[in-house]
């Protein structure tokens, strides 16, 4: 809830005299390493709220939700919910066709997972995310976004590395 | 914007740093809770009031139909499979009756489901009969699994072992005059560390302690 209210906030604030971008985001989660052995690929979708600061770089808030289930289509289920700062720096922000571009982000994850009627303890762990992007138009003021994250999640012990594809829509909004 | 920027970064570097319920599922996760996939691993438990038990995996064999790894425990065999989404143990049960060993249920049943977690739950069961000697002898069968926590062991040894309760309930009947159903009933509490499987097994009459583990290559 916390949370919630603080994007809220920065949103409402970041309307008032800002050109922002409106974006949302899906993809597909590939587990890297040992913790991702009884998981099938995850799905994820997220929105967020950038300042356009130059027209390449833009950096905002969002929120973005996973979920993960078992290989053998049994009853398992991981969820990550990641409240985070991105940032992206694009090389041809006016390329209708070929705008490429990094992202990065940082913030917390909420993981919990269940299996057969039963929760481990839900951990708050801080995470990185690092990506490429390949931008373009769609028309009608909207862009589409496609590419590779790679995040990890700093756990205690061991990390929960992920490999993402990513798909996204945007759209500008001069206010 | 910029006014916000930085509480909010301020906010979540803190929440970083301080952390706020962490603890090490991706660990957990990652952690093979009965490494019984490795031929030569051998698990040695004291048994309170005196003795030891030695358990170990000698080979890969074949039962029922499927490939296994066969696992010497004391003087018996268990056969069993491991794999990422869960653990199979070949249930063979059988009852003595006239001086013959009659076979009752034999099936490979899920032992755990990967991953495990606090709550977990299964229950597994059977109803079937064999005719011996010209008398039936009808078999019933329950086994529920149940994981109590995420404990360190009780020799304190172990951390963030999963506290596995078992209730295995059977009964056998044989159907001819003079004889009533005879009922057995278990209960273990099975304590599981991560990389090392069983380390403690506590059950009405008896109580294991792992004191060493080898892994096998």
């Amino acid at each position: 809830m916390k949370w919630v209210m603080i994007l809220a906030c920065s949103a409402a604030a970041a309307c008032t005299a800002i050109d922002i971008d409106l974006a949302a985001e899906t993809g597909l989660l590939y587990p890297t390493g040992q913790w991702g052995k009884s998981l099938n690929t995850g799905v994820d979708a997220g929105l967020f709220a950038s300042w356009i600061v130059t027209p390449s770089f833009k950096a905002g808030l969002g929120l973005s939700l996973s979920v993960f289930g078992s290989s053998d289509q049994g009853a398992a289920s991981l969820t990550f919910l990641k409240p985070q700062l991105k940032a992206g720096y694009y090389l041809r922000p006016w390329g209708r066709v070929f705008n490429p571009g990094v992202v990065c982000a940082f913030g917390l994850s909420r993981s919990s997972l269940s299996n057969s009627g039963g929760t481990d303890p839900a951990t708050w762990d801080p995470f990185w995310m690092i990506g490429l992007r390949w931008n373009f138009a769609l028309g009608g003021g909207f862009r589409g976004e496609i590419g590779g994250d790679y995040s990890s999640i700093i756990a205690e012990t061991e990390s929960g590395d992920v490999f993402t594809l990513r798909f996204g829509i945007a759209r500008e909004v001069a206010l | 914007m910029r006014r916000l920027a930085v509480p909010v970064v301020s906010v979540l570097i803190l929440l970083a740093v301080t952390g706020c319920g962490r603890n090490p599922l991706f660990f957990r996760m990652g952690a093979d809770y009965y490494p019984i996939n490795t031929i030569g691993s051998q698990w040695e438990y004291s048994i309170e009031g005196g003795g030891t038990l030695i358990v170990s995996v000698i080979d890969q064999t074949e039962r029922g139909e499927r490939a296994c790894y066969r696992v010497l425990s004391g003087a018996d065999y268990t056969y069993w499979i491991a794999s990422d989404d869960c653990l199979e143990f070949y249930e063979d049960h059988r009852v003595m009756f006239n001086g013959y060993e009659v076979p009752l249920y034999q099936a490979w049943v899920t032992w755990l489901d990967w991953p495990l977690t606090a709550g977990y739950s299964r229950t597994d069961s059977a109803s079937t009969f064999a005719v011996s000697q010209g008398v039936t002898i009808s078999h019933d069968w329950i086994r529920t699994s149940i994981v109590l926590g995420i404990e360190t062991s009780p020799d304190g040894v172990w951390e963030q072992c999963y506290h596995l309760r078992q209730n295995e309930s059977t009964i056998n009947w044989i159907r001819a005059a003079g004889f009533e159903p005879e009922t057995t009933i278990v209960q273990r509490d099975i304590w599981l560390a991560p990389d090392v499987g069983l380390v403690a097994r506590v059950t009405a009459d008896s109580s294991l302690t792992l004191v060493e583990y080898q892994q096998g290559n």
